[in-house]
């Protein structure tokens, strides 16, 4: 996957559990957990929405975009 | 006007016990065939002599043999009912389960449209095969296989339609 996020970096400058952002924004913990490990596919405009009021950052700080020679983006 | 779950529930249940009720009848249908085959091979020679001079049948032996080919291909029709009924009742147990863009299901679609497609050769084959010996016997109706053929074709084109919704299922559930 060629878009990286970077939850744990900001989880760790605002001093916050991915349990605690679970609660804050409404989501489910195990959700999260995929978003983290980079096993999502997609991202709703909510979610991302409440990733960044929650942890008051910018979209641009959650994620960023690797540059791969992988023929295949969607793996 | 919307349908309401328990109507749901309750044609879901029309269907399964009709689908029920057919698999119980391809059975029968088969044991029937396999009975008359049967009875053909043991005392097909002396009734195929007394009906050859009625119905213009120029080579009694050749017609039994034909009528022999069309019940064994009749015992495969019957099987091929079975499936059909078999794998529409799994769909609807999927159904029931709340699994409906599931995998199984398509797969399940594909094997009905190619149940039914066996159904159709079988069809024609039997007649064909009764009519080459048997003058006076009924040729094969394409009109009413029509429909069937129109069956065929849209359970390939909903088993793509259940693939496609699978996937796209699939990818949802991975939007977080």
């Amino acid at each position: 996957m060629a878009i990286q996020i970077r939850l744990d970096e900001l989880l760790h400058k605002r001093r916050m559990t991915l349990t605690e952002l679970a609660e804050r924004i409404d989501l489910a913990l195990p959700n999260l957990s995929i978003l983290k490990t980079g096993k999502a596919k997609a991202i709703r405009f909510s979610t991302l929405d409440a990733l960044c009021t929650a942890l008051d950052c910018q979209p641009g700080d959650l994620m960023a975009h690797i540059l791969t020679n992988d023929p295949n983006p969607e793996g | 006007m919307r349908q309401t779950s328990s109507d749901r529930r309750g044609s879901l249940n029309g269907i399964r016990l009709a689908l029920l009720s057919f698999r119980v009848v391809a059975v029968a249908a088969a044991l029937l065939f396999s009975v008359i085959l049967v009875t053909a091979m043991l005392s097909g020679t002396q009734l195929m002599g007394e009906l050859s001079a009625e119905q213009g049948i120029l080579n009694p032996q050749a017609a039994l043999r034909a009528f022999e080919l069309a019940m064994l291909l009749s015992i495969v029709a019957a099987g091929t009912v079975w499936m059909i009924a078999d794998r529409l009742l799994r769909i609807v147990d999927a159904v029931r389960a709340g699994h409906v863009f599931a995998e199984g299901n398509a797969a399940h679609l594909r094997v009905v449209g190619l149940s039914l497609s066996t159904y159709i050769f079988t069809y024609i084959a039997s007649k064909s095969v009764v009519q080459a010996q048997v003058p006076t016997a009924h040729g094969v109706d394409w009109l009413a296989i029509a429909p069937a053929i129109a069956a065929a074709l849209l359970m390939f084109v909903l088993a793509e339609v259940f693939q496609e919704g699978t996937r796209m299922r699939e990818e949802l559930e991975e939007v977080i």
